[in-house]
């Protein structure tokens, strides 16, 4: 069962084009990973699926229907949750109301709840008052996949949640993904991290300017199938 | 040269220039109105001119400073005040009075800018008009001016303004009218000067900066635009003409309230509604508006209040529809100008591109762990900037290229990683062929002011140091007698050595003086092309802000560690790091030991010396105080680490003496032996070091990059103009690339040339000075072993004449390609050693030979015919079927094709009868030159249709075919 | 005593500027805009409770509660049919949209309700007054606004500091994009924004009617107050606001002391002085 697609999607910065006809799809239950190298469009790619990006109708299908163009909050009311790049934390609102905000348009029982994400990171609860941008940058990254997460989302959009985290760390959020893939989302990961992403996903997408390079199954794919997909040209 | 009149940087159009007059015959009219028009008429226009002026005003402060007033009834008051309490309690004469104001206007804004500039955006506005009431509320108090009901002004004072009397007697008018004629000629000046001062300042730089704020405040002010200091010059002019305009409208009226002269509705309200349903940040908008305002008021100001609201509705109306107002409006739509203050570049067949106009704007996704929003505005690119061609660093090819296109009328951006040229004398010797590039950008002269001649760079000495023992000397670059005339025979142009840091700043200015758009500290981050160009992503590294460059082309002239040709993947052959070498410049008067051995090289044997670029070596910066010892060092050990005082030592040993001297840099580099097998991919060219890494041995970096500049610049420029197919680009690599190849290959062969005379002297290895000197001083014995020993010492010196007199390789090069047309000759013999001598042939890809003419009176080089972008056809007395042919085929393919008879009768007199010796064609023969000098085809004589075997050889020439 | 007695005035007085205050600084809090005819919505609120006394002959009370819900609607309105569509990154538009509706509210006001000075009566309690003791008294409006602008201001922090629309308020405000991404509709949260505003700008209008007269016009000069206490509290804080008002009304009760003519000046002074010395405000909340 598909739960998101793309047929065609293409997308634009100003007359710069930056997606090229994008065709991919997000099973049930399915973790994928889309790589590629910085400006491959992934994050064109992200703002499309969560409307911060216009987009073509029919482009998006996520559960059937058709999404492309919406607003975030209505994508976002249907079950899509990102963990944005750079994490986003509100610097207004402590740790606690941080998590509470993830649910503002979606309120769907399920798996999580404020009790579910304290358990996944019990730091957290010791630091629920403390305002959310004093955290460490793992900590941080937490509370961003702890917010997503309270929307009980059927897909979650991880954009680039190792990035400028220590190695140990990197190991305990991608851990904590586990977790959250076994209580039935399905999740697409964007990662510079190409091994990292390898590592979780069911399935890879390559992009290199705008366009797949590359997909299918990683331990079907060989490093230098990928680093050509990922870098271009003949390497 | 170039046309310049054909390629502009113009500020006005046509329009304008038509809207120049009629606005004069406006002025003119509406000075002689008072003749023709009823007073009442004449009580509006006066309105008119006076809100037109305060609209100017605010106009300058919001639309271009981006400073939105909601105060400047602050300043009409002002003025109204100052003017009434000059003229009435100083007697003052009114019209001086209303002058004075507008000084208290500007006197006082200056404190209360320092107030208010305290305040940002929605919080200034606001601010503002505070400001303003405090004003309103002091000048309530002024009880000598009637304090809050106000007073009006006595008639004896009215009466006193100058001309009155004859205003009345000229018009016949009484006194009352003769006010308000002489006040509407004042308000016309007002609002003359005030559109007219306003439109010159907005063409200065400072002008341009103030868009440049208003754009983006935080990037202007790290590119140097000083933001504070030209906001607070807008708001003193504009506090000004409020207060020149507040005295003039209150004189007259006659009568002053605090409620009136700082009426936030008259004068503020009015006043940004004019601008905002005009068109602010336009001159023309607010006219406009101010004549639809006076419109409004005729046909509404009788239902009072909702005038007033119709009015607001509209602005608001205008504000969310067409932001720009009506005149943006018309603008946008007809692209119409009448005071035209933005900056176009404008080419001969190029269309009209607008650097100052940003393309789109952009928004970049924030940094990670930077959310857009902590920002206090959200980070944008400043813009894109769309060009013809892009240059990626400004070495000698990147400059060269910027100097040749630009003079070729090819619109082009070169941007620079680094803040300036270059800071360190790389390269110096500067070969004949390189200055003829230069004569033809008309630089040449300038390169000889600066450089040293020919004939004191010549005495290359070999020696243990230069206080010591002399070993051997060569006579280099030219200057030994036997190899004089070669050179002069050679070129009109002389062989010099210019360090790079003197040449550069020559061909910048030139480039910029042609219209280069040149950006410093931008770096080139990467790129993508595609069929219709490349966009490269650069980095402003001042504001530290990534942007993007949409070119046609682009050319990578990045240098050795060409980030670009590493993006494209070019093949690179060859190693690096094959030896290591350090560069001490340093300033020291070494006149005493070298001024009777004048040279550029001094090389230097001494234990450890072999290795490096083959010796030590002290090259003459600048005689004979500045130069540049060289000293190799291990690159297994990695970068050596001296202390200054090390260094000091070094050089006292290169020296052989302790002299006075003070280090200023030392730097490090590697021999390198690096050629690309490939120049370009797609639309992206490389050149200079970026595809040939060599030893500066034979001294061919800088003149090779500047001849890579001059092969591509004619071709991208004739592929822009569509005269040529791009397939000639393809030309670029096949010419250039074996050039590369040849010299890299000879700069490393010139450092393993070297080492036999260590060999020879049988210094190799050797440790210590006095073994050195044992070694040496073998040769002087009168054995037959030193003889023989001398002889070879003699012949390894000698052979050093393939790095110092290389001739051949300096001005010989051959190209074959799809560019060149054979005439069916084979190839010419080489007659003597190809390396060392130049073979002068028309030999169809080879470099016109120079032989000295007469044209116009004037002796004139062959190359002096040649070039500046065009093809040339020459021909000698029989060929005026090819003058007429390359007319004919010049018309066909859309292209000035000149054509120059060269001999007796002829436009171009072969004084001394050498083009008869070199053209190796007959009379009715002809050489078709390119526009870099390299013959394109000959033909030996006149053919049988001379215009279509011309046409034909062009179009294959030119990818046509 | 005097001086006793021109500090609990200045003190009352600053209640009724944080009143005027407190609705500029929620909307500059929310959506970083500022409304220009923010004093002229006072003075309709005004008006909407004289009609509501005076057409369809409410108790002054429930008139002012009908005219909070006439208010929110409306400021529901303006912010979504109107000034969402002004907001952007240049500031011109939104000060330009507010200033002629500045224009428009004044004239339009001028037209309905002609230039007649007004006032909102009480009834007794217009010119009742509890004595303090000593010869003191202060009057029972004055003491309501303070009271009132203290609740307004309990009212609004709880809304901003414990409820969810308050934490979206926040959200918002912090990273508008990312809180799209919790399901959050901007456009919705800046109606809500203007719409409450206006529910605090009708109260404040009550007592802008109650402890004086008022007329079309007197809009822009409210604003103004509106504004100084604004900056002299530091932006970003309810209590700096209610601070910034109080200090207002201190330097103005004090400046009519020396001379009628220096009430407002006195204020401006105070404000010019602030703004030289401490740029950022009194209380401001960031300090950084």
């Amino acid at each position: 069962m598909k739960l998101l697609e793309t047929h065609g999607l293409t997308a634009f910065y100003g007359d710069f084009q930056a997606l090229f006809g994008i065709d991919l799809h997000v099973d049930e239950g399915e973790t994928i990973a889309i790589v590629g190298a910085n400006g491959a469009g992934k994050s064109t790619l992200m703002g499309a699926i969560t409307g911060r990006r216009s987009a073509q109708r029919e482009a998006i299908t996520f559960d059937g229907k058709p999404i492309g163009g919406m607003k975030p909050a209505e994508i976002m009311a249907r079950g899509i949750a990102l963990v944005p790049e750079g994490r986003q934390l509100f610097p207004s609102l402590d740790v606690e109301e941080n998590l509470l905000i993830g649910n503002y348009g979606r309120k769907v029982r399920g798996a999580w709840s404020l009790d579910a994400v304290y358990r996944l990171f019990p730091i957290l609860k010791e630091r629920r008052k403390q305002a959310a941008t004093s955290l460490s940058g793992g900590q941080q990254q937490m509370v961003a996949l702890g917010r997503a997460l309270m929307s009980n989302p059927r897909l979650l959009l991880c954009d680039e949640i190792s990035l400028g985290l220590a190695p140990a760390i990197i190991k305990d959020i991608y851990a904590a993904l586990d977790a959250i893939r076994a209580e039935g989302a399905s999740v697409m990961v964007v990662e510079q991290n190409i091994g990292q992403a390898l590592a979780v996903s069911d399935r890879v997408y390559c992009l290199l300017e705008g366009r797949v390079t590359l997909t299918g199954r990683p331990e079907a794919l060989s490093r230098d199938q990928i680093s050509a997909a990922y870098f271009g040209g003949g390497r | 040269m170039v046309d310049a009149s054909k390629y502009t940087v113009a500020k006005s159009t046509r329009a304008s220039t038509v809207a120049l007059w009629v606005m004069a015959v406006v002025v003119v009219a509406l000075a002689l109105a008072p003749a023709f028009v009823s007073r009442s008429v004449l009580q509006d226009l006066f309105f008119l001119l006076t809100m037109i002026a305060l609209a100017q005003c605010w106009n300058l402060l919001a639309g271009y400073g981006g400073l939105v007033s909601i105060g400047q009834q602050a300043y009409v008051g002002l003025g109204a005040y100052a003017g009434y309490g000059l003229a009435i309690l100083g007697g003052l004469n009114p019209m001086l009075a209303i002058l004075l104001a507008g000084v208290v206007g500007a006197v006082l804004s200056i404190p209360t800018a320092f107030i208010v500039f305290r305040l940002q955006g929605a919080y200034f506005a606001i601010g503002t008009w505070v400001a303003a009431e405090v004003y309103r509320l002091l000048f309530a108090q002024w009880k000598a001016l009637g304090g809050g009901t106000g007073t009006s002004l006595p008639s004896e004072v009215a009466r006193s303004i100058a001309g009155l009397e004859w205003v009345a007697e000229v018009f016949d008018v009484r006194s009352s009218a003769a006010r308000d004629i002489v006040a509407y000629w004042m308000a016309l000046i007002l609002a003359v000067v005030v559109i007219g001062a306003m439109y010159l300042f907005l063409r200065t730089r400072n002008g341009l900066a103030l868009s440049a704020i208003r754009d983006n405040p935080d990037a202007a002010e790290s590119v140097g635009v000083d933001t504070t200091r030209a906001k607070f010059a807008v708001y003193v002019f504009a506090a000004t003409g409020a207060a020149l305009a507040g005295g003039l409208i209150f004189f007259q009226s006659a009568s002053i309230t605090p409620q009136s002269a700082f009426s936030v509705i008259d004068w503020t309200a009015f006043v940004l509604f004019i601008v905002v349903i005009g068109g602010i940040g336009t001159i023309e908008g607010p006219i406009l508006g101010a004549l639809i305002l006076l419109a409004l008021q005729s046909w509404l100001s009788q239902y009072g209040t909702w005038y007033l609201m119709v009015l607001g509705a509209l602005a608001i109306l205008v504000m969310l529809v067409a932001p720009k107002g009506l005149w943006g409006w018309v603008v946008a739509r007809y692209d119409f100008s009448l005071f035209p203050t933005r900056r176009r570049l404008i080419g001969p067949d190029t269309p009209v591109p607008d650097y100052t106009r940003p393309v789109q704007e952009m928004k970049t996704p924030a940094p990670p762990g930077v959310s857009g929003a902590d920002l206090p505005n959200e980070v944008t690119t400043m813009f894109d900037i769309e060009t013809d061609v892009l240059i990626v660093g400004s070495g000698p090819a990147g400059l060269s290229s910027a100097a040749l296109l630009s003079s070729y009328g090819i619109p082009n951006v070169m941007i620079e990683k680094y803040s300036w040229l270059a800071n360190m004398p790389r390269a110096h010797i500067t070969n004949q062929r390189t200055m003829e590039v230069l004569r033809e950008l008309g630089v040449e002269d300038e390169v000889y002011q600066d450089a040293v001649p020919q004939d004191l760079m010549g005495n290359n000495v070999f020696c243990t140091s230069l206080a010591g023992e002399e070993v051997g000397r060569l006579l280099t670059w030219g200057n030994h007698p036997n190899r004089r005339a070669d050179y002069e025979l050679a070129s009109p142009s002389r062989i010099v050595d210019i360090p790079q840091t003197m040449l550069e700043p020559i061909i910048f200015g030139k480039a910029m003086r042609e219209g280069c758009l040149a950006r410093f500290k931008t770096e080139y981050l990467s790129h993508t092309q595609d069929e219709n160009g490349v966009v490269a992503t650069v980095r402003d590294r001042v504001a530290n802000q990534t942007y993007r460059i949409r070119a046609k082309y682009m050319i990578g002239a990045d240098g050795g560690r060409s980030q670009i040709v590493k993006d494209l993947g070019l093949p690179l052959d060859g190693k690096e790091g094959l030896a290591g070498s350090m560069n001490i410049e340093f300033d020291a008067d070494l006149t005493h030991l070298v001024a009777h051995r004048p040279s550029v090289l001094y090389w230097v044997f001494q234990p450890g010396a072999a290795g490096g670029i083959g010796a030590g070596v002290l090259r003459m910066i600048r005689p004979w105080h500045k130069w540049l010892g060289m000293w190799n060092y291990d690159v297994s050990a990695g970068r050596p680490d001296y202390s200054e005082e090390e260094i000091r030592q070094i050089l006292f040993r290169l020296i052989g003496e302790e002299v006075p001297l003070k280090v200023t840099r030392v730097s490090y580099w590697t021999v390198n032996n690096i050629v690309a097998r490939q120049y370009s991919k797609g639309r992206v060219f490389c050149m200079g070091d970026a595809v040939h890494r060599h030893p500066p041995t034979n001294g061919l970096g800088s003149n090779t990059s500047i001849q890579d500049a001059y092969n591509l610049a004619w071709k991208l420029a004739h592929v822009l103009k569509a005269k040529a197919d791009p397939s000639l680009l393809d030309s670029y690599n096949d010419e250039r690339q074996p050039v590369g190849k040849q010299i890299v290959t000879r700069a490393n062969k010139s450092i393993e040339d070297t080492l036999p005379i260590f060999e020879t002297l049988g210094i190799t290895g050797v440790s210590t000075d006095e073994e050195m000197k044992r070694r040496l001083d073998k040769r002087k014995m009168s054995t037959v072993e030193a003889e023989a020993q001398r002889k070879a010492l003699n012949k390894q010196i000698r052979n050093k004449s393939y790095e110092f007199n290389c001739h051949g390789v300096e001005m010989g090069q051959r190209y074959r390609s799809g560019a060149v047309v054979s005439d069916g000759t084979p190839e010419p013999e080489y007659t003597r050693d190809r390396e060392l001598y130049y073979h002068a042939t028309t030999w169809p890809g080879a470099r016109l030979p120079h032989v000295w003419l007469e044209h116009e009176g004037r002796k004139v080089s062959t190359l002096d015919l040649v070039g500046r972008g065009r093809f040339v056809l020459l021909t000698g007395v029989s060929g005026a079927s090819w003058v007429e042919a390359a007319a004919r085929a010049g018309a066909e393919l859309g292209l000035d094709l000149p054509a120059l008879q060269i001999g007796p009768g002829c436009a171009v007199a072969d004084t001394f009868g050498d083009w008869a010796m070199v053209s190796e064609v007959s009379d009715s023969g002809c050489v078709l030159v390119r526009p870099d000098a390299h013959v394109g085809w000959r033909a030996q004589m006149l053919s049988a249709e001379p215009t279509v075997e011309l046409t034909r050889v062009m179009r294959r020439i030119l990818g046509r075919a | 005593m005097i001086v006793l007695d021109t500090i609990l005035q200045g003190v009352l007085l600053g209640g009724l500027y944080a009143l005027f205050a407190t609705g500029l600084s929620l909307i500059f809090g929310v959506m970083r805009l500022v409304n220009l005819a923010h004093g002229d919505f006072m003075v309709v609120g005004a008006f909407a409770v004289l009609i509501g006394v005076d057409a369809l002959g409410l108790p002054i009370l429930l008139a002012a509660v009908v005219a909070g819900v006439v208010m929110f609607g409306l400021g529901y309105l303006l912010q979504s049919l109107l000034l969402n569509r002004t907001l952007g990154k240049d500031i011109l538009p939104p000060l330009l949209v507010t200033f002629g509706l500045s224009i428009i509210l004044q004239n339009g006001m001028l037209e309905a309700f002609s230039a007649d000075t007004q006032r909102l009566d009480f009834g007794a309690l217009s010119s009742a007054s509890v004595p303090l003791g000593g010869g003191l008294a202060v009057g029972v409006i004055p003491l309501m606004t303070f009271a009132s602008a203290v609740l307004v201001i309990l009212f609004l922090n709880w809304l901003f500091y414990r409820t969810e629309l308050g934490r979206a308020f926040r959200a918002t405000s912090d990273k508008p994009e990312i809180a799209q991404l919790m399901g959050i509709d901007n456009n919705r949260i800046f109606a809500l924004a203007m719409a409450l505003a206006l529910v605090v700008v009708a109260i404040a209008g009550l007592y802008l009617g109650a402890r004086a007269t008022f007329d079309p016009l007197i809009g822009p000069s409210r604003l103004i107050f509106a504004f100084e206490a604004v900056i002299i509290g530091g932006l970003g804080s309810f209590w700096g606001t209610l601070a910034g008002g109080v200090i207002l009304g201190l330097a103005q009760t004090v400046g009519a002391q020396i001379s009628p003519e220096w009430q407002t000046l006195a204020g401006h002074v105070v404000f010019l002085v602030v703004l030289v010395l401490r740029p950022r405000g009194l209380f401001p909340r960031h300090v950084d």
